[in-house]
């Protein structure tokens, strides 16, 4: 079984067995630890991705910061949910506000300044965009960002709540805002790389990014059902977060694996034995 | 010399697998596949330096003279 099929096999099969033990099972305790276990793992594939990726870039390559950004990225996902999950189960006491929101935020400058370094490297020809599909992708993207803005800013804000709090869950919603924007951009950074491995990267990408940012809505929508815990609101967003995760990790070891593989076909080529990886 | 030509036809593919309709476009605005000077090393480095940066034949022979990159070999 070649690396490709095999990460394939690993994250659609992390995937399902969360989706029995979201859907199938009913709450227990070794069935919520499992939970949080999923979503935990799903979290630690998508950052061992992002580790195998940058070993095959190595440090020096153009694009190796933009991975180092998206898996340091993903690493404080990791570790917010960690923390999350020990205020929440181990704890047993409320994680929000807590130290995990502060790893939670720092992650969505590092996505943005990866996402917009990469399509600022990429030298993107906007002038070639018909006008129609400018409109399009501006038009989407507004309307995602009165969606974010309303659920999670307008509705973020609890006159009940201190500042600190308030300022918290206002800056999530800030932070998906201005994730939109990029998010959106990598369609067109797709589309200049149409008809290449590449182009199937950023998208799959863009359908994490989008995924994570529905998730992130339906919390603001539904806290309080998140909160109470084996409701089908929070069933639905976890699943949704680690399908997110999952299509994040298959990106991330996709750049490693393509490359790989098309540097093991170029050394056939000329018939001789793979002995180093990277100059 | 034909077997350089064919190196070369699969390089350029290769490149094109990875890069897409950039690459091809890069590779055919200009240029003759038998003048392009790419080679497994060449390919193999460039392959690491996103060569998806390149636009035009200009911005990719500028590319392959930063590495220093015509004939040689790959050790």
């Amino acid at each position: 079984m070649n690396n490709q099929r095999l990460t394939i096999g690993v994250c659609a099969g992390l995937f399902i067995v969360s989706l029995g033990l979201y859907w199938l099972f009913p709450q227990n305790e070794m069935i919520e630890l499992l939970r949080y276990a999923s979503i935990l793992s799903s979290l630690l594939l998508a950052f061992s991705g992002g580790l195998y990726s940058i070993d095959k870039y190595g440090f020096n390559s153009t694009k190796s910061l933009t991975l180092i950004l998206l898996t340091i990225g993903i690493g404080c996902f990791l570790i917010g949910e960690t923390l999350w999950t020990y205020y929440e189960y181990l704890m047993n006491t409320d994680p929000f506000p807590s130290l995990a929101d502060v790893f939670y935020l720092a992650a969505y400058p590092l996505f943005f300044w990866a996402l917009f370094r990469e399509i600022n490297l990429t030298k993107v020809s906007w002038h070639t965009l018909s006008r129609s599909l400018k409109f399009l992708l501006i038009t989407i993207s507004a309307l995602f960002m009165v969606v974010v803005c309303y659920f999670g800013v307008y509705l973020a804000y609890s006159p009940y709540e201190t500042v600190l709090t308030n300022m918290i869950a206002i800056s999530y919603g800030m932070g998906d805002v201005a994730l939109i924007v990029a998010t959106i951009a990598l369609l067109v950074l797709a589309w200049e790389f149409r008809g290449g491995a590449l182009a199937r990267i950023w998208m799959m990408f863009f359908f994490s990014f989008m995924l994570n940012l529905l998730a992130d809505v339906l919390f603001a929508i539904f806290t309080d059902a998140y909160n109470a815990q084996g409701t089908f609101q929070r069933n639905l967003i976890d699943t949704v977060w680690i399908l997110s995760y999952v299509l994040f990790a298959h990106a991330m070891f996709s750049f490693g694996l393509s490359i790989e593989a098309a540097q093991q076909q170029l050394l056939k080529l000329k018939g001789k034995p793979h002995k180093s990886r990277k100059k | 010399m034909d077997h350089d030509k064919a190196i070369r036809k699969e390089v350029i593919e290769l490149l094109s697998h990875y890069f897409g309709d950039r690459i091809r476009t890069a590779f055919s605005d200009g240029y003759r596949e038998e003048t392009l000077p790419i080679y497994v090393h060449t390919a193999y480095l460039l392959l690491n330096e996103q060569i998806g940066t390149a636009k035009s034949h200009k911005e990719l022979d500028h590319i392959l003279q930063k590495h220093s990159m015509t004939s040689l070999d790959y050790e």
